[in-house]
Formats: C-alpha cells, structure tokens, sequence
C-alpha cells in the first residue's frame, strides 16, 4: 500500500497538499496558526504550552486546543499514517524531511549555497512564493507573533541570499539574472545596493527608461519614509545618466510600460459597476433582513439576526442594502464593523457607530459618560468609574433611537474580529432591550467565529436565551452569476466566471471585471486579480494606496495626507480614481473618512507591501503621532499599533502604556491586558532603566486588568522588579512596584489607584534621610494598619522600607513591628509573632521603651489569639513593667489593665477588680482604641463565664468608642461579642441586630473576619468557643 | 470630637516657620488619624507652647506627635467653657 503523501507550503501563505492537490484548510486562523506552529518547529510541545501560545485568555484553553487538534487531524492524517501524535500531555506532528518547503530550503541553504546548482537555486528561489505565513498574522497572541516575526526574517534573509546568488551567478547574462533582480527589489526595496544594480542592469540592456522609472521610485520611497539615498544608488543612476553603461542606448527601446489611468475598456460601466455594490439573487435573505426590522417594529421587541458566510461570499453588500432600506423607513441606524487590525481598540465598532448618530440622539445627561468612548463629546466625568454606567449610556442612547414608527437598527459588520469590550457591550444591549424595537444585525466569517472567544460567548448566550435568529449565505448560484455578469455589461462567458469563482460574489465580481471585453476569462485568484489592478495604477496612486493600507481598513484622510507627497488636487485625483477603481469607498456621514472595498481588498494590498518597507511606513506614522496632544490615550492605542509593526520597542511599549490606560478607564480589561502584555515584549528588548520603569508600569496595568492565576508568584516577579529598580535609584518606579504588589495581594481590586497612593506615600516620606526615610515610611505604614486603612498601600511602603534597610544592614523597628501588624491584619499569626519579636528586640537594643512597649502589646495580642496563656502572661509581666516607667500617656494604665486582663483571662478572678481600676485609668487618658480592645476581650471572658450583665456593658462601651475612632476591626469585634452575649442570653432582638450588622462589614481583618463568619454560621447552641476559656 | 490640648516645652525659641514647617511634616499623620489642629499659644519667651487639636481622643494626637517626633510635656483632653456662646437667658 502506498501511503497519501502530505506536504505543507510555508513560504507565502499556508497550504496542504495531499498527493499534490491542495486541501481546503480551516478557516480558524487560529487552527492554521497552530498547525503551521507545529510544522516548522517539528517537535513534541506540551499542550499548556500550546495553549498559552494562542489560547491565553479563553475559558477553556484546553477544549479549544483539541477543537483545532481535531480540524488538523484530517488534513495530516490518513488511515495508513498517523502524523499527529497527539497524548494527554504533548503534541506534535510528525512530517518526513520533504514534506515542509521551508525545512526543504534551509537544510539545502545550512549545506552552502555554492554547493547547489543552478536549476535547484532557481526551484529555491521559486519555492519563495510570498512572506512566510502570509497573511497569518494573529497580533493579539504576542508569543505566537515573536515566534512568527523571527521565522519570517530568516526566509527572508534566506531569500535574499538565494536572490544575489543567482544574480551573481548570471552576471554575464543579464536577461537571467534580471527577474531575479526585480524580484530582489520587490522584497527588500529599501536595499539601495539591490537597487542599484537593478538600475544598472536595465541600462545595459537599454532599457533606460525602466531604470529611470526605478530610479525615481526608490528616489520617492525614500523620500517618504525619510531615509537618505546612498551612495551605490546615487552612484548608479549618475553612471548610467552618463552613458557608461548604457551600451545599447542606440538601439530600439522597447515601450517602457506605463502606468494607465484607466481600467480595460468594458468601458465607464464596469468602472461604475464596481461602485453600485451589484447585488443579484440573494432575494430570500433581504426579505428576510428587512422582514427582522418589520418584527422589530410591529412587536416592539429586540430582534437579533445573524448572517454568517465565508468572505468575499456578500455579506456586506447585502447588509448595505438593508441599512439603505431602514434609512429609507427613517430608522436610526448604529452602524459599525470590526477590523482585524483594531481588536485592541475597545469599542472600536461601538465608537464608530455612536460617532455616525445624528448630534441630537446622545441626550444631554450621557455626555459626559460617552465622552469615554467619545472624547469630543467633552470632558469624561470622573465620578462615572463604573461600567455599568457607561452601558447603560449606551443603551439608553439605542432605546432613544427606537420609536414606535421606526426600529432602531445596530448594525455589526465581522464581529468575528469583535474585542471583548465590544462583545460585552452588544450582549449587556441585546439584554436591556428585549422589550424596545430595536433590530439588531450582525454579520461574521463562520469559518472563523470561533476563535474570537468573547464572540462565541455572546452568541452561545443569545442562543441560549432563544433571542438570536441566524442565517449562513450560500455562494452564488450559476443563475445569480449570470445575472451579475449581463448587470455589469460585460460579455465574459458567465458559466465560466461561476465555475472559477465557486459562487463566491466578490471573485465572481473581480473575474468578470478583469476580462471584460474579453472572449476568455483567465484564471486567476482574487490576490493576482486585485494585485494586477493596483499594479496598473499610477505609481504616485499606488503609492497613496500602500500607506492607506498601512493606516487601517478604514482611515482619515486628513493622516493620509500627511505622509504623501500630494499636493490636494493631486490627493483628490488619487483618491477619486481609486473610488472609480473600486479599491477604496469614501464611508458615509464623514467628510474625511474613507475604507477599502473590501476587506480582502485591504488584505492583498498591505500583504503585497514588502515586510522591510511596511516596517518602516509603519515606523513613520508611529514617529508623525508620537508627541501629538492625546489626552485620552486614543492615539496611544495607534500609536503602540504603528510603533509595535515597526519595530520601534521604546515607543511602542510607551504607547502600550497609554493605550493600557485607556482601556483602563473604558473598563475594557481584556484589551488593557493584551496591551500591558504586548508592551512586555517590546519592554524586553530595551535597556535600565527605561526598561524596568516600563516593566513596572506595565504590571500596574496588567494587573488592575486582571487577576493573574498564580498570584504569588507573580507578585514575586514584580517585587523583585520593584528592588531592581532601588538598586537602579528609580524610586518613585520602586514605590509604584511595592504598591502594586501590595495590592495583588490584598486583592482588593484598587491597583489603578496605586500610582496615586504611591504619591502620597512620597509626600509621606519626603525630605528626610535614608534611616528617616526608611522610619517614615515604616511608621507610616504602621498607622494605616492601625487604622484600617489603606492595607495594600501600608505593605507596599513596608516592602520598600524592608528593602532599603536590607541593603543598608539596618534593623529599624518600626519595619518589624509594621509588617507584625500587617502579618496578624493577614492571621498571619506565627509570623506576626516572630516579626513583633524582632521588633522588641530592636526596641530593647536602641533602648526605647515606647516602642517595647507596643511591640508588647502586640506580641500579647498575637499569644491570645493563639491560646498561648503562659506566653500572654510572661509578655503582660514585661509590659507592666515597662509601663510603669513611662511618665506621659496611656501606656502606664495600658501595662496594668493588660496584665489583669491576662491573669482575669488565666482564671485568677481576683483580678477583676484590679482591671477595672486600670481601666478607669485609661479612660482619663483618653485612649478609646487601647480601652475598646480591653473592653471587648474582657467582655468575652465574663460572658464565656457567665457575666452577661458585665460583658455586655464593657462590649457596648466598646462598641461606642470604636465608632468614634471609625475602627473597622474592633466595631466588628464588638458586635461580635454582643452577639454572642445575646444569644446566651436568648435576646432574638439583639441577635438580629449584630447579626445583621456583622453581615454588611467590609474592611476588618481577616483574622477577625475568619472569627466573626465562624460566629455567624453557628447554631447558638454549637458556638465556637472563644480562647478556650473556662467559664 | 474632643478638644486635646498639648504642652510643650522648648529649648531652642523656634520661629513661626519651623512650627509651620513641623506641623507640615505631619499633616498627612493628623489627616489619617482625623486631628484637625485648631491654634497655638507660645509664651512671651517663646520656650512654652501650647496646642490646641480636634481629634477622636487624646491618644490620637499622642501617636501624630511621636510619629512626627514633635516634643510634648503633656496631652490632655480638654473641656471647653465658653461664655460667648452660651444662651442669653431667656426672657
């Protein structure tokens, strides 16, 4: 039995071929990604590797690898061969030596060119159909694009090796060696030397004008991306100006090949046919699109319709007509499309269909809410941080739109490219307008809804909910192509169009254009069909046409003109003839933007830009952005795009700051993340300092986005980051560093907020010396713990404080003692006790007895939360006696009533009264939060012994005093001993109020907390008993 | 809130800067533990000074004057009599 063969082709875009005949590949991107992952680097990877690889931020990375595993398999595999080796743990794909094109070059380069003959170099050079993984481009998974940018420039490294070998080869024979020239310069135009000696190489063989026309091209490119013409281009041209080599200069030129203005002559008709969006057949469809808005309006309930079809299939020329006939019926139309290229935009479709409303329909009261997502809206208010609100802007803005005459119509074109803030957003609409009439359209690729997660859930839940009526476009018919044909007046054989086209509208649109007046069509794809009508463009319009390319598949025109060399009416011109071209639409309701036909359309040309020059025109709108007023972060998020594809690792990952800002402020949290991410990447490739402040300010952004999976771990990345940057004198990155790993800990979802707390921290600190600084900060952090506030921010100023002192070999006591405090904050215990006993030991050894003093008093705190009575008693002793040697203040009193406090706790009952008499003492010195946490452990005791009466006036009077102070832990710890005091007593009354007061606590310590839940999930008869103690 | 009163003792006659200067040291403390300083009186010689604070308790504005390691004698809480605002009596 011979086995099927299998090959995959790489260098161009992805194909499989069994047996020699090409596979229809899936249409997931992230599937063919996967597979030609597997191909080139021909190894076994663990899938939680592969699913990090493209799967990061899915809900089921796992169930996602093996969907696409399973759309693999039967391109790979057959009955007889098992190429997919795929276990519980690891995947790969097994091919033979032959079977990828891009191993077959480069075993055949590493051996050395001079080895190869010339036949095999020519089928090398052949076998360059493209960029490698041409338009396989998934920008949102950073490692994928790495991995895949790297793979990219070595085949094309190789490329032009092969390239000046076989032009070197040929020397003598120019004719030979000319293709390979030509070639040479289409993918790498800015190499002046590869120019040059094409230049030369036309003068020789008389073709002089051809030369010029390169000349003046390379002349032009880089003019506009502002490099400078070197000495061999320079060189060139000025020698074959002279003649040197223009050897056949007498002789006959052939007519050098001028760029035309116009199409081929199926005359105006064609060209205008292009404009009218021809729409034939199809007619079931419409009915029923316009049949969703008559629902709309007659029940006045949300309608939601989804028409799903491959691309180029008509999808968009038929949702054109429909929100042609809604406008008609006077409705007000959101219309918006997402773009491959914006899915880190948040909002991107949302933004664009606001912006095009009437002024009058945002009312007054959501203008400042929308001002988010609309910057000229004004001013965004600050006090809206909630997204809630700024959905509820939205929808109110959409049910201010539907009128009982006229639907509303939102009209979402590829939402398979929808970011996540977009998809939530239209999901958040769809539920709070049930009861409107609003119709709501969206149009997707099916082929590749499936690898936009948020998409996926969005539909799965309007399925679910029955609200989703859906629709797949089937291609053309032979019937509708015929008629598409004799619409467009031309007389190409149409059977012949249909059976190139396979029904597909767009093909089928560009075949019958390309052959008019025509006998035969000629085969051709719908790259080679766009290609050779953007070829026969004028070379200034042509050019016009790459940097929009480069802009985006919808971009303002007012950009645009500033990075071409055109006068206006020049500009114009282009621009009109490129309209007439079908290459480019002006976009309705703006008077400056402008879209590509087509998306496909978008796609053949910017592939067509060869990767170094699209590198630098995207550098050079990255460089006319940067340093524009951006108040909102908009351009930011341009600007990391540009800066990103062009290589400029400072700027982009500056702009991914920004643009993560943005998405911040939006609420949008995937996307913020997907920037903070991509901006790592870029900030990896920089040096220190610049680096680790980037870093740091990237972690802020990732993680106030989103809750890494192993917090600790990455809390120790930053931290380490954090004491990167002290060492490198950055501190105010080093306090922002401590900060935000502070708040990964605590968890408490504030990190936006870290950079200002970090501020206030500076202010708290500023102006001393080290050891002072170091005090400060320390004793700074204590107070909030204290206090009860701000927790995360009191560890991240005790992190840096710890660090200074480290790396000064210093022992500062209120850094022990502080990060005792925050420990038993934590429950904590055992550590708490082991850093308040650093702490006294510290106190002991700078001879303050102060702060022996509350090193004590926490260290006696810490024991009797751990039942540890002699360890109470022996701390109590020492802190009597200190106590009484200090003159001003509570402390005295405090010494005494804590150790009657741990004898009364010990069982010695006389001690009751000797605590009540320091107690008394403690009242006159006015120290509420020392007296209420007396108060409130006592109260325990006498009611675990039956002193109800006692227990509850020392917790009410802690209680009282708590809340003067606006002491979350010790309100709550009072409560709780009241409602335990209540429940002994059977007082129902009482022990709903605490109950329900301990209920709706937020802020306590979690040592507290963990007591207080405890309490109130207890029966009242199966308490838990408090410390052990004998009644 | 309770009217604390601080004394202070002073070596070095410090000028109205240096207090201001100090109490600025400690402003972000006395906001943290809500002390709200109301006014001070320095005696002729400018060696005794007396502060008066708004604050929860007395031991509140302990803890602002030993974290800015301000010098105090004594804090006390204070009752305030004040004839001026008391009601005329009515008619």
């Amino acid at each position: 039995m011979t086995l099927a063969s299998v090959e995959l082709r790489v260098l161009g875009p992805l194909a499989v071929l069994r047996d020699g005949e090409a596979l229809r590949l899936p249409q997931s991107k992230k599937t063919r990604g996967l597979l030609a992952y597997l191909a080139i680097t021909s190894r076994a990877h663990r899938r939680d590797r592969l699913c990090s690889l493209l799967w990061d931020v899915a809900d089921d990375p796992r169930g996602a690898l093996r969907w696409s595993l399973s759309k693999i398999r039967p391109l790979v595999d057959s009955n007889a061969a098992k190429r997919l080796v795929a276990d519980r743990e690891n995947v790969e794909l097994k091919l033979t030596d032959t079977a990828l094109d891009w191993h077959v070059a480069r075993r055949e380069l590493r051996a050395g060119l001079d080895t190869i003959p010339d036949d095999r170099l020519e089928a090398l050079a052949a076998s360059f159909q493209g960029e490698l993984l041409e338009g396989l481009d998934l920008m949102d998974f950073d490692e994928f694009t790495a991995w895949c940018a790297a793979e990219r420039e070595h085949a094309r490294t190789s490329h032009t090796e092969v390239l000046w070998a076989l032009i070197k080869r040929y020397e003598e024979d120019p004719p030979k060696a000319l293709p390979h020239a030509r070639e040479l310069v289409r993918i790498d135009p800015l190499n002046q030397d590869a120019r040059a000696r094409l230049i030369r190489m036309l003068a020789a063989e008389g073709r002089r004008n051809e030369a010029r026309t390169q000349y003046e091209s390379a002349t032009r490119l880089l003019e506009e991306l502002g490099s400078r013409r070197a000495g061999p281009l320079v060189a060139a041209w000025h020698d074959v100006q002279h003649g040197l080599e223009a050897k056949a200069e007498a002789q006959a030129e052939p007519e050098p090949r001028e760029p035309r203005e116009a199409l081929p002559s199926a005359g105006v008709s064609a060209a205008e046919a292009h404009r009218q969006d021809i729409l034939v057949g199809r007619e079931e469809e419409r009915s029923r699109l316009i049949d969703v808005l008559e629902r709309a309006k007659s029940e006045a309930r949300l309608q939601v319709f989804l028409l799903k079809g491959e691309s180029g299939v008509g999808k968009t020329t038929l949702l054109a007509q429909v929100s042609r006939a809604a406008r008609e019926q006077g409705c007000t139309i959101l219309e918006g499309a997402a773009y491959e290229a914006e899915s880190s935009r948040p909002y991107g479709p949302w933004i664009d269909a606001l912006r095009r409303l009437p002024a009058t329909a945002i009312g007054k009261p959501h203008r400042t809410t929308l001002a988010r997502l609309l910057p000229e809206l004004g001013e965004a208010n600050d006090q809206d941080q909630s997204r809630d609100r700024l959905f509820g802007a939205v929808v109110d803005t959409v049910a201010r739109c539907a009128t009982a005459e006229a639907p509303a119509l939102v009209m979402l074109d590829d939402i398979h490219w929808c970011d996540d803030a977009s998809a939530e957003l239209l999901h958040y609409v769809a539920r709070m307008t049930r009861e409107r009439p609003v119709a709501m359209i969206l149009g997707a690729r099916d082929g590749e809804l499936v690898d936009n997660e948020s998409t996926m859930r969005l539909l799965r839940s309007l399925r679910r909910e029955g609200l989703i009526d859906e629709h797949l476009l089937l291609p053309l018919t032979a019937g509708d192509v015929r008629d598409l044909v004799a619409k467009m007046g031309s007389c190409v054989d149409a059977d012949q169009v249909f059976a190139q086209s396979g029904g597909n509208a767009l093909l089928a649109h560009e075949l019958a254009q390309a052959s008019s007046g025509a006998d035969e069509i000629v085969p051709k794809s719908l790259k080679e069909l766009i290609g050779d009508r953007v070829d026969r463009l004028p070379a200034a319009t042509g050019d016009l046409l790459r940097w929009a390319a480069v802009l985006g598949p919808s971009f303002d025109v007012t950009r645009l003109t500033e990075l071409v060399s055109l006068d206006f009416d020049q500009l114009m011109n282009a621009l009109s003839l490129l309209e007439r071209h079908a290459l480019l639409d002006s976009e309705g309701g703006s008077a400056d933007g402008y879209q590509f036909h087509h998306g496909l359309v978008h796609q053949v040309v910017y592939s067509e830009i060869s990767e170094p020059r699209r590198r630098l025109m995207h550098l050079r709108v990255a460089k006319l952005l940067e340093g524009r007023p951006d108040p909102d972060g908009e351009i930011g998020i341009e600007i990391a795009h540009h800066a990103g594809v062009g290589g400029d690792a400072a700027l982009a990952a500056e702009a991914c700051v920004v643009a993560g800002n943005r998405c911040l402020r939006m609420f949008a949290n995937a996307e913020a993340l997907s920037h903070a991410r991509r901006g790592l990447r870029f900030a990896e490739a920089l040096r220190k300092p610049r680096a680790l402040q980037l870093k740091i300010e990237l972690a802020q952004i990732a993680t106030a986005a989103h809750t890494p999976e192993d917090v600790a771990a990455e809390a120790a990345r930053i931290e380490a980051l954090a004491e990167e940057a002290l060492d490198a004198g950055l501190s105010q990155h080093a306090r922002l560093g401590f900060t935000v790993v502070s708040y990964l800990r605590w968890q408490v979802g504030a990190a936006g907020d870290a950079h200002r707390l970090s501020l206030r921290a500076e202010f708290a600190s500023r102006g001393a010396d080290d050891g002072d600084r170091i005090a400060g900060m320390a004793e700074a952090a204590r107070c909030l713990v204290k206090l009860d506030r701000d927790v995360p921010q009191a560890e991240a100023l005790l992190l840096e404080a710890r660090a200074l002192n480290d790396r000064a070999g210093r022992e500062t006591w209120a850094v022990s003692d502080g990060l005792g405090l925050l420990r038993l904050y934590g429950g904590e215990l055992s550590e708490a006790r082991t850093a308040f006993e650093n702490a006294w030991t510290t106190a002991k050894r700078d001879g303050d007895r102060l702060n022996e003093f509350m090193s004590l008093e926490h260290l006696v705190t810490v024991a009797m939360h751990q039942d540890d009575v002699d360890g109470a008693l022996r701390y109590a002793d020492a802190i009597k006696t200190i106590g009484d040697k200090l003159r001003e203040g509570s402390e005295r009193p405090m010494g005494r009533a804590t150790r009657a406090l741990c004898r009364y706790w010990a069982g010695d009952k006389s001690q009751q009264r000797e605590l009540d008499e320091a107690l008394v003492q403690l009242r006159d010195s006015d120290a509420k939060q020392r007296l209420a946490t007396v108060q409130i452990d006592a109260a325990l005791i006498d009611s675990a012994r039956g002193e109800h009466d006692r227990a509850r006036s020392r917790a009410e009077e802690a209680l009282r005093l708590s809340e003067i102070l606006d002491h979350g832990t010790n309100i709550a710890r009072a409560q709780w001993a009241l409602l335990r005091i209540a429940r002994e007593t059977g007082d129902e009354v009482a022990e709903r109020k605490y109950a329900s007061a301990l209920g709706s606590i937020e802020s306590i310590a979690t040592y507290v907390r963990d007591a207080v839940e405890q309490e109130l999930q207890a029966q009242p008869n199966e308490r838990p008993h408090e410390r052990g103690v004998e009644p | 809130m309770s009217r604390i009163i601080v004394e202070r003792s002073l070596e070095d006659a410090p000028d109205f800067a240096t207090v201001q200067a100090l109490e600025d040291a400690v402003a972000w403390c006395l906001e943290e533990h809500r002390v709200t300083f109301i006014r001070s009186y320095f005696s002729s010689d400018r060696k005794t000074m007396i502060c008066e604070y708004e604050a929860p308790d007395a031991e509140s504005v302990r803890i602002v004057q030993r974290t800015g390691k301000l010098p105090f004698e004594r804090i006390w809480t204070a009752e305030v009599f004040d004839w001026s605002n008391e009601e005329p009596p009515s008619e």
